[in-house]
């Protein structure tokens, strides 16, 4: 039996789907893990973890032989996970009531200070109505940065974009998010 | 843009934003594991790899390896055992757990044909290695969920069957009456010089062939009770129908073997024990 990554993932890179299926047991918990927290949404975060493993696979053959699989993964389930997204517009959408089952079943921030659901519910709609009014780029990098925990080198290095363009993008972001929650709050 | 507001900007602000988005988003999450399903979905996505030239080379040389190689090499090509692919392992280890099958539980082969097109099971009576699962080459990794099951209970229950004393007694004897009738007959015709003495070893041998496969015939579907009980009958029916799909002729039967459009009509019929068929066991 193949043990070790390198030999899966040149032996995929052939076509090898007993292969390929090692390194999504291996690896496709992380990958929903994480799709799951950006999208808060568990259906679509199954479908993009599929869609990021449908593009690996279709990748593969571009991989840097020697490399470690995780974070070249990763970096093709945020891309997409992003471009799902923003597809789907979710952040035109309501927040579900089992959104916020879901982050309290994996311990949400307000284990501190209990909030009642309503006022969970009411805190998530401010937030994501403000992400909604972002542009495009600003919310990716919002989502990257407190979504993924990202380092802005790391978010230039999924997004392609020079490190002083994330750190200007994300500042405006952070800018543009500070007066629609001001005027959130207001309201 | 809007205009920035000095008062708004202060480091209060600028922690709660942090703190709201940190809410919004939640805590980093423990790992996720998607069901089997999942795999099998993204399974069928999958295309096949873009091959050079020389893996396609090869690829043609493995797959006609047979025709090419000397007649006295053959046999070892032909036999074509593999590995067993570890979807195929998982869902028998799975199927052994959840059927409790008694320690040590019985080991699984596989083997590849390029001539046929609907996958077997073939079970042996004796060894560990008693159940071998035979899979078209080209589809070694497209079989889907229910008929990979349906073949492994199936493989599972006919084994059970297969190896009960009673029946093992009864196979020894039909072979003990066979090989006795058929020495006396022979010997006794050729100290008479008469040749009703062959005909009577021949019919005889005959009638206990035919004892034989009829009793076969009937483990099998006994054997398929099992296996609906294990699975539930409507992923049993579902996974031999599967199967049949395979098929070009569902009705084709061998000898001892039943065909599939005969087990799908007492799998998914009636005549199958309703008082047989408890919870589903295997997803």
């Amino acid at each position: 039996m193949i043990t070790c990554e390198d030999k899966l993932i040149q032996s995929a890179a052939q076509g090898d789907q007993e292969a390929f299926r090692q390194l999504w047991e291996a690896h496709h918990a992380v990958a929903m893990a994480a799709a799951l927290r950006l999208c808060h949404h568990r259906p679509l975060a199954e479908d993009i973890t599929q869609g990021a493993f449908l593009l690996a696979w279709r990748g593969l053959s571009s991989f840097q032989r020697g490399s470690p699989f995780r974070p070249w993964l990763m970096r093709i389930l945020y891309r997409h996970a992003l471009d799902e997204m923003e597809r789907h517009q979710i952040y035109q959408q309501p927040v579900y009531l089992e959104e916020v089952s879901e982050l309290d079943r994996h311990g949400s921030a307000h284990a501190g200070n209990p909030l009642d659901l309503q006022q969970q519910i009411a805190q998530r709609e401010e937030v994501l109505r403000a992400l909604g009014q972002l542009n495009a780029d600003q919310r990716r990098v919002i989502a990257l940065r407190y979504g993924a925990d990202l380092t802005e080198v790391d978010i230039a290095q999924v997004l392609g974009w020079p490190i002083g363009t994330v750190k200007s993008r994300l500042n405006r972001a952070r800018e543009r998010l500070r007066i629609l929650l001001a005027d959130e709050r207001r309201r | 843009m809007q205009e920035r507001d000095p008062v708004e900007r202060g480091p209060g602000e600028q922690a709660d934003l942090e703190s709201r988005l940190a809410a919004y988003y939640g805590p980093e999450l423990h790992e996720q594991p998607l069901p089997e399903s999942s795999w099998l979905r993204l399974r069928t996505r999958l295309e096949p790899q873009r091959i050079s030239k020389l893996q396609r080379m090869q690829q043609w040389y493995h797959r006609n390896e047979s025709r090419l190689l000397p007649g006295h090499l053959r046999w070892r090509v032909r036999r074509n055992v593999r590995p067993v692919p570890t979807y195929i392992r998982d869902a028998f280890l799975r199927l052994i757990n959840e059927t409790r099958q008694p320690y040590p539980g019985p080991a699984l082969d596989c083997s590849f044909k390029s001539r046929i097109r609907v996958p077997a099971v073939h079970v042996s009576p004796l060894g560990r290695h008693s159940i071998r699962l035979i899979l078209p080459s080209d589809a070694a990794w497209a079989l889907e969920a229910p008929e990979l099951e349906v073949l492994l209970a199936t493989g599972l229950a006919r084994r059970f069957y297969i190896r009960k004393p009673a029946n093992i007694l009864q196979q020894l004897l039909f072979v003990s009456v066979v090989l006795l009738a058929s020495l006396t007959f022979i010997l006794f015709g050729m100290h008479t010089f008469s040749i009703f003495p062959f005909l009577i070893a021949v019919i005889l041998g005959v009638i206990v062939l035919v004892l034989k496969q009829i009793q076969r015939r009937r483990r099998i579907f006994q054997a398929d009770v099992l296996m609906v009980q294990w699975l539930g009958r409507s992923r049993a029916c579902q996974g031999l129908h599967t199967l049949a799909n395979r098929s070009r002729s569902r009705s084709r039967w061998t000898w001892g073997e039943p065909s599939l459009a005969e087990r799908i009509n007492r799998v998914c019929g009636t005549q199958v024990p309703i008082e047989n068929e408890p919870l589903t066991l295997v997803r």
